[in-house]
């Protein structure tokens, strides 16, 4: 009874995606036969009308056209030829899409002829071909066609036409070219051989991929074959697995029955167009049953009835040829290769030599043969690497074994093998005839694996290291000579494919031979041997290897050679070598000398883009090893001064030869240089006769690089004004520097005034406006040097003054000065400001705090008036500022508790006030500026204090309230009045209001009770808010531009939807949170259908964003609790949610509108479903992650997915589906990556896989089935 | 009209609110403790996901808790061996049913001016003289031990620089320098309400009354409002020395009333039957009173 169920199961399980295919396919076929008969009907007796129209047709050709001669002048395209020769098998496919797929010359024939005499004698060799199909069969009572046989080759080279155009307009007829009897004939795109195998596979064209959605690709391509290679899996470990107590005979004749029923399946599902990939992954999967299962005739366990190894590997072969026999029928290159992908398979799990190696030979050879007939060169590239590491995989084995890699029994034979496998690859990469690029391309691949692959698993074979320079030798020279024979000349690409490789090969056999010398020299000789001879004999080749070479030594000199010295100079270690030195400064002349001197005496040999550019390459490789043999050699505190000689060297030659690229790297050399200047003007505290060591150093560098920047400006290099300029600001940056290290901090600030002072007369005196602002630099340099002493503490100099005093005012005063050379008139007053910055500074540092606010007072006057003399608006806004810092410090200092009521903050109260009203009158600030804005600070100045006395005078949490009428009040009033800076003041109330909620009424323990008074006072605000946002979104042609730029009528709103918000997060239980923001998200989007302002769509997707975050990390971290409800909280949470799905379907589908906004947000908004339906799909599957057993969470993911994909069909969601079966894909790879591997038991194991397997192809059966309905959504 | 109307009704039931709040006074502090509590929480739940990537392992972690327990233990010695068992025999009880099983081992510090408790990483529990001074019956202790052992059981500890080394790649010799005050400092409010609940619930699986914990949490309440927002009197403020403990406690902690009000809701909607609360069996030696209305 155990056998009878297990077979039974077994086979259900193995062939219930045959048998539901079959069963679906024969309804379907039946319904479908009907309509077939009848169109087949119509088509015929349109084509006899057609073929009457010929008929009349040719009848006046003749009648116009005297007898042209032999050759026919009807034209047939390749299109033509196979609708002619192809029955009707998939008549849907050609229902659905008559256009591109099956056009009909004949309905859209081109204009009559001129009659001719005789009918072309091409029409009755049409019919003739078109007649003779063969005649249909009986499959499965369904009436079926046989394959067709190929089209005989012997039969007279007839003239193709270009395709006809589209059968849209059947009626316009479309000018062709006439009957081209002398023309030359078209080129033919295939020949017939590559023609017949389609025709002759009665199958129908699937449709272009790229006209397929991803879903229909992933359903109808993708899935089936997943699902087969599952299922697969899943019987290997039925194979190798005891199941029930069947005896080992009847678990062969139970697989067995499986695998060919899922290839009968197979076979009978791929005669229909719709489930032809279904099919052929069944007939893959069918065969590959059919490989395992005689495979583990000898080799499996339980079920081993063969004893001899030789009668397994022949029986599989036999499998194996009988399968490929098969595949072939299909034209497919895939089914084909997976074939002999399971023939490597076979030999690579029977090692059993010499036997596996000689069928490893006969599927190469086999496979290659195919490949030359098939022209299916990718299958090839797949046989290089399966026969290589399936003899890699043997030899490992073998190592194994003897637990050594020793020399074994079939080393011999193993070598002559690899041997012959590259001659075979080799053979077949030369002697094949190509046709496109593509093509090519492929071919090139398989030849450079070849040899590649070959060299790595002979190395790992080999046991004679002294060998390897003959091998490398012999192995290029065979290159070599493959790719001089006249078959790879006349191809091109091999001859250079095969050269390249084969000198590649000889050279890279030296180093096995004379390791240990200077490889980098030596290979530089070859190198300028190889650009040497190729000038001379002018071959190109030759000039390339010697680039190559020459670049090969650049790169290794850089990771062999500087690295090493690099690494010593940037960790201060000595790096003096003067031997590497000499060797990089030889480089760099050799490299030098072939960019600048050959390359210029033979400039037309180098006129390629590719040499040319190279060329350049390697001269800026020999700045590099210039550089560096200056490090090696030069001591520490030269080789900034080497480097700045070496730079106005490069500038000064390439300004006189006209070198572009001696300038270019100048410039970097020049970075270096100054770097180095700073990093070894760091250390150097010496003097040398008095004078610094420090000014030895910066002094010639920066006068190197001022000259340098003469020669720059004169050369023709690309933004040469801009990299002359670069110079003299770095050698200005040297000089400021140098005064940094060397003079005390007061007296800094006042040199480098002195130096800009300078700069800027010597650019005023050579109109060098860069020197100018060089001079601005130092300005500021000084400024902030200058504000640092300011804030730091000082000592006294004389009498009362001290250092900071006089520093800082002299400072200010030069900087004032300087204004008169100020590089624009624009910036001048950056001059005046950062001289009114240094004394209000001062003025801070050096005054008592209460007095503070006078002083700035005094000045703003000061200032007032000399704006006022000099009519400077620039020093106007100055004063401007400092009064408003007076009466800011005046509100800080003044209202601090240590001087509340005392005479001090009186007096200087007083005073300030009194001077803010006087500079009010006296600079009359309004007519000068002419903004009115200045006097209606006062406005804003009062609104301050009012609110103040709130905030003093109420308890904190009516506080917000009180400031929220307030800011209702100044809104309403604003509103009457149409003074924008009211309601300004009212939205920063309404602002503070809020922000205040969070500081008073949030921070109140919370109250038992269903009206908490901290809760009661803040809803209002809601109200106050909305009521703003309503008014203002009105009349939006009423407001102010800077309400409509900051966007006060969206801030508003957001401002009433972030309170309810900031209700639900503090005022709810902590688990309860996100179903208030759920709620929220529904409620402004029930808000956003009905109003249809879009700000609430962008409000419920910004409180989506906050609910996920809030359950994602909060109640999914809560989930095991023994308290509270996250877990609950988190599934409303996730239903509210989805219930927001409908109702922006319904905005969208309702709502046509275009959101504004960036562009990303208003594309959420405008498909705000999306948002909508991914985030709770997201946090339902990690919930379900979470929560579930970890043994069914694949099952909890996949019914997720199911029960997504049905609501997707019901909402007609495209990407919902798309999301639904992205999942069940999940689901299939980590059962395959996860749960196989652990779950313990075995028998579970595979019985997964093969259900989920099956699972995936009935999905992947039910996307073919509604192909057409699934389009229809897109 | 309409605006009017929506005005008018704004402006009443602004009015009502103001009359409402006037009449049903609430006592506000205005401070920034909910935003940062908000904020932390936040913090901390932006930290969720890295902290379980770097998450240590459990040997790491003994290895270090078992290295700052060694050290911080070092400074008092073996003082009132009595007491030591005491504390140790009511800690087992209650962590008997963590979740995370370790070796827990609880330490009593003869320390009277340290009224804190707090657990290191690993499984140490740490208790103060002056914390037990302030108890009158084991369910209180019962309750103080399970709060720390919920700190350790929810990670609370280690992941207070656990992120931190991970990131920085800190070897863990770095971290056994940790200062232990940064273990006593406590933890964001939902940690310890967390920890509130958790820990209470540990000492009721372990036969304990609730109200322990909420007695305790009472007598925090009282000292809070006394030596923390009422330190008025100079005899108070020369208390606050020897309370500082108590003060670090409340810096961090949420409100004693928020703590008893949760475990209020708690025992209400899980109907915890009332148990007899036990007297503490031992008490510290040299008992001082430190607190002068105990």
């Amino acid at each position: 009874m155990e056998y009878v169920l297990l077979f039974f199961f077994g086979w259900m399980v193995v062939c219930l995606p045959a048998i539901i295919v079959t069963a679906v396919a024969n309804g379907r076929r039946r319904r479908e036969t009907a309509e077939l008969n009848d169109k087949i009907t119509s088509l015929t007796r349109q084509f006899e009308a057609l073929e009457r129209r010929i008929r009349v047709d040719a009848a006046h050709v003749a009648e116009a056209t005297p007898a042209v001669g032999a050759v026919p002048a009807m034209k047939i395209s390749e299109q033509e030829t196979r609708a002619a020769v192809r029955p009707g098998v998939s008549p849907t496919a050609e229902h659905k899409q008559p256009a591109p797929q099956e056009p009909a010359p004949w309905v859209s024939a081109p204009p009559p002829p001129p009659p001719s005499a005789a009918p072309a004698p091409s029409v009755p060799s049409l019919a003739a071909q078109t007649h003779p199909q063969p005649k249909p069969v009986d499959v499965g009572g369904i009436p079926m066609t046989p394959p067709q046989r190929p089209v005989p080759t012997a039969e007279p080279p007839r003239t193709v036409a270009p395709p006809p155009p589209p059968p849209k307009a059947p009626a316009m007829p479309v000018p062709i070219p006439p009957p081209a009897v002398n023309a030359p004939p078209p080129p033919v795109a295939k020949t017939p051989e590559r023609i017949t195998p389609i025709a002759a596979s009665g199958s129908v064209p699937q449709p272009p991929m790229s006209g397929m959605s991803v879903e229909e690709k992933l359903g109808t391509n993708w899935l089936p074959k997943v699902g087969i290679a599952i299922v697969v899996i899943g019987v290997g470990f039925l194979v190798a697995a005891k199941w029930g107590a069947f005896a080992a005979w009847l678990r062969v004749v139970i697989l067995y029955l499986g695998g060919l029923a899922v290839l009968v399946g197979g076979i009978f599902a791929e005669r229909k167009e719709r489930y032809q990939t279904l099919g052929r992954a069944l007939i893959g999967g069918g065969w590959a049953v059919t490989v395992l299962v005689t495979y583990g005739l000898k080799h499996a366990p339980f079920m081993a009835i063969l004893s001899s190894n030789a009668l397994d590997l022949l029986l599989l072969l036999a499998v194996i040829a009988v399968m490929v026999w098969h595949t072939l029928k299909y034209d497919s290159q895939l089914v084909t290769g997976a074939s002999f992908l399971l023939g490597f398979a076979a030999i690579t799990l029977n090692p059993d030599p010499p036997y596996n190696l000689l069928a490893g030979a006969l599927l190469v050879t086999g496979m290659t043969i195919i490949v030359l007939r098939r022209r299916w060169f990718e299958l090839e590239i797949f046989g290089i690497l399966a026969s290589y590491l399936n003899h890699f995989y043997w030899l490992y084995s073998i190592f194994g074994l003897q637990e050594t890699r020793a020399p074994f029994p079939h080393h011999t034979v193993s070598m002559l093998l690899m041997i012959a496998y590259w001659a075979v690859f080799r053979c077949s990469y030369v002697w094949r005839k190509i046709e496109d690029r593509e093509e090519e391309s492929v071919s090139t691949i398989a030849g450079l694996l070849n040899p590649l692959l070959f060299l790595a698993v002979m190395k790992y074979q080999s046991f004679h290291p002294e060998w390897a320079f003959y091998a490398l030798l012999g192995l290029g020279a065979m290159e070599f000579v493959f790719g001089q024979l006249p078959v790879s000349r006349r191809r091109v690409a091999p001859f250079r494919v095969l050269s390249s490789l084969g000198a590649a090969l000889m050279v890279a056999a030296v180093p096995f031979k004379y390791s240990g010398n200077s490889l980098e020299m030596l290979w530089l000789a070859g190198g300028e041997a190889f650009l040497l001879a190729g000038i001379f004999t002018r071959e190109r080749l030759f000039r390339g290897f010697g680039l190559i070479l020459s670049s090969l030594v650049a790169l290794y000199v850089m990771a062999a050679r500087i690295t090493p010295l690099l690494q010593e100079v940037m960790s201060d270690q000595p790096h003096h070598h003067v031997q590497l030195g000499i060797v990089l400064a030889v480089i760099a002349a050799v490299l030098y000398a072939n960019a600048n001197i050959i390359g210029r005496r033979w400039h037309d040999l180098f006129a390629e883009e590719l040499e040319y550019q190279s060329l350049r390459t390697l001269s800026f490789a020999a700045s590099a090893f210039a550089v560096c043999a200056v490090y090696a050699l030069a001591a520490n505190n030269v080789i900034a001064i080497v480097l700045a000689l070496l730079v106005f060297a490069l500038s000064l030659l390439g300004r006189q030869f006209s070198i572009v690229d001696l300038t270019y790297q100048a410039h970097w050399i020049a970075v270096a240089a100054f770097v180095q200047t700073i990093m070894t003007g760091r250390t150097l505290e010496a003097s040398w006769n008095n004078v610094p060591e420090r000014v030895l150093a910066f002094v010639p560098v920066a006068a190197l690089l001022y000259l340098s920047s003469r020669y720059v400006r004169l050369s023709d290099t690309l933004n040469k004004a801009v990299f002359s300029s670069a110079y003299a600001w770095a050698a200005t940056s040297l000089l400021a520097i140098l005064i940094w290290f060397q003079s005390p901090d007061w007296s800094m600030t006042l040199l480098w005034i002195a130096l800009g002072l300078a700069l800027s007369l010597v650019g005023d005196a050579l109109k060098r406006g860069d020197l100018k602002w060089q001079s601005l630099a130092l300005v500021l340099l000084s400024s902030v040097f200058a504000l640092r002493i300011s804030l730091a503490p000082t000592t006294l100099f004389v009498l009362h003054l001290t250092y900071r005093l006089i520093s800082v005012s002299l400072t200010a005063a030069g900087i004032y000065l300087l204004a008169r050379w100020s590089p624009r008139t624009e910036i001048r007053p950056v001059y005046s400001v950062l001289g009114t910055v240094l004394l209000t500074v001062l003025a801070f540092q050096e005054t008592p705090e209460p007095w503070i606010s006078v002083a700035w007072i005094g000045l703003a006057l000061l200032l007032a008036a000399a704006a006022r003399f000099w009519n400077d608006r620039a020093l106007l806004w100055q004063t401007h500022t400092l009064s408003l810092l007076a009466a800011a410090w005046t509100l800080y200092a003044s209202f601090a508790p240590q001087y509340r009521g005392s005479r001090a903050q009186l007096v200087s109260v007083g005073i300030t006030a009194g001077s803010l009203y006087l500079l009010n009158w006296i600079s009359n600030i309004a007519e000068i500026i002419g903004d009115e804005r200045i006097s209606q600070a006062y406005s804003w100045a009062g609104s301050l204090l009012l609110s103040w006395l709130i905030w003093y005078q109420l308890p904190a949490i009516d506080v917000s309230l009180v400031w929220g009428i307030f800011g209702l009040a100044l809104f309403l009033i604003g509103e009457w009045k149409s003074w924008s800076f009211l309601r300004l003041q009212a939205y920063v109330a309404l602002a503070c209001s809020f922000g205040h909620i969070f500081y008073a009424n949030f921070n109140v323990l919370r109250t038992p009770g269903a009206a908490p008074p901290e809760v009661v006072t803040v809803v209002p605000l809601v109200g106050i808010y909305f009521f703003i946002y309503w008014q203002l979104h009105g009349k939006k042609s009423m407001v102010s531009a800077l309400e409509n730029r900051f966007r006060i009528d969206d801030l508003l709103a957001c401002l009433g939807t972030a309170t309810l918000a900031a209700l639900a997060r503090f005022e709810l239980p902590p688990d309860a949170v996100p179903i208030g923001y759920a709620a929220l998200v529904i409620a402004t989007l029930l808000a956003a259908r009905f109003t249809r302002l879009q700000i609430f769509v962008y409000q419920a997707l910004a409180v989506l964003g906050i609910a996920a975050f809030r359950v994602s990390m909060n109640n999914f971290y809560h989930l095991h609790e023994t308290f509270g409800s996250s877990l609950s909280s988190a599934v409303w949470t996730i239903l509210l949610l989805g219930a927001g799905v409908p109702i922006c379907l319904s905005i969208r589908r309702n709502a046509a509108q275009t959101f504004s906004g960036p562009r990303w947000a208003a594309l959420l908004a405008e498909r705000c479903e999306q948002p909508m339906f991914f985030v709770p799909f997201g946090l339902m599957a990690v919930l379900l992650a979470l929560k579930v057993d970890a043994g069914m969470i694949t099952l909890a993911w996949g019914a997720e997915a199911v029960v997504v994909f049905m609501l997707a069909l019901w909402a007609k969601e495209r990407s919902f589906r798309l999301a639904g079966l992205i999942l069940l894909l999940f689901c299939a790879a980590k059962i395959i990556l996860w749960d196989v591997w652990q779950v313990s038991d075995l028998t579970a194991r595979y019985l997964t896989l093969i259900g989920v397997g099956s699972l995936i192809l009935v999905v992947s059966y039910l996307i073919s089935r509604n192909r057409e309905a699934l389009r229809e959504y897109l | 009209m309409r605006r009017l109307i929506i005005l008018i009704v704004i402006l009443a039931a602004a009015a009502a609110a103001l009359y409402y709040s006037g009449r049903h006074k609430q006592e506000a502090r205005v401070g920034p403790e909910a935003v940062l509590n908000a904020l932390a929480e936040t913090e901390r739940e932006l930290s969720r996901m890295p902290a379980a990537v770097t998450r240590m392992s459990d040997e790491e972690e003994i290895r270090t808790g078992n290295a700052l327990a060694e050290r911080y233990s070092a400074q008092y010695g073996q003082g009132d061996a009595l007491m030591q068992d005491y504390v140790a025999t009511v800690g087992r009880k209650v962590a008997a049913h963590a979740r995370r099983k370790f070796d827990y081992k609880f330490h009593y510090v003869p320390d009277e001016t340290l009224v804190n408790a707090f657990a290191l990483p690993g499984g140490h529990v740490f208790i103060g003289q002056g914390m037990i001074r302030l108890m009158q019956t084991e369910d209180e202790l019962a309750s103080v031990l399970g709060h720390e052992v919920e700190h350790i059981d929810n990670y609370h500890c280690v992941e207070r620089y656990q992120l931190k080394a991970r990131v920085h790649g800190l070897p863990l010799a770095e971290l056994l320098v940790l200062p232990i005050e940064l273990f006593q400092a406590g933890y964001n409010k939902e940690q310890e309400l967390e920890a509130d609940r958790d820990g209470t619930y540990l000492a009721v699986l372990a036969g304990y009354s609730p109200q322990g914990a909420i007695h305790l949490f009472e007598t925090f309440q009282r000292l809070h409002r006394q030596y923390v927002l009422k330190a008025e009197s100079p005899d108070q403020e020369l208390s606050q020395v020897a309370i500082a403990g108590i003060e670090g406690y409340f810096r961090s902690h949420p409100l004693p009333e928020e703590r008893v009000n949760q475990l209020e809701r708690i025992i209400a909607a899980k109907k915890w039957a009332s148990v007899p609360e036990k007297a503490l069996r031992v008490r510290p030696e040299s008992a001082q009173k430190i607190a002068g209305n105990q």
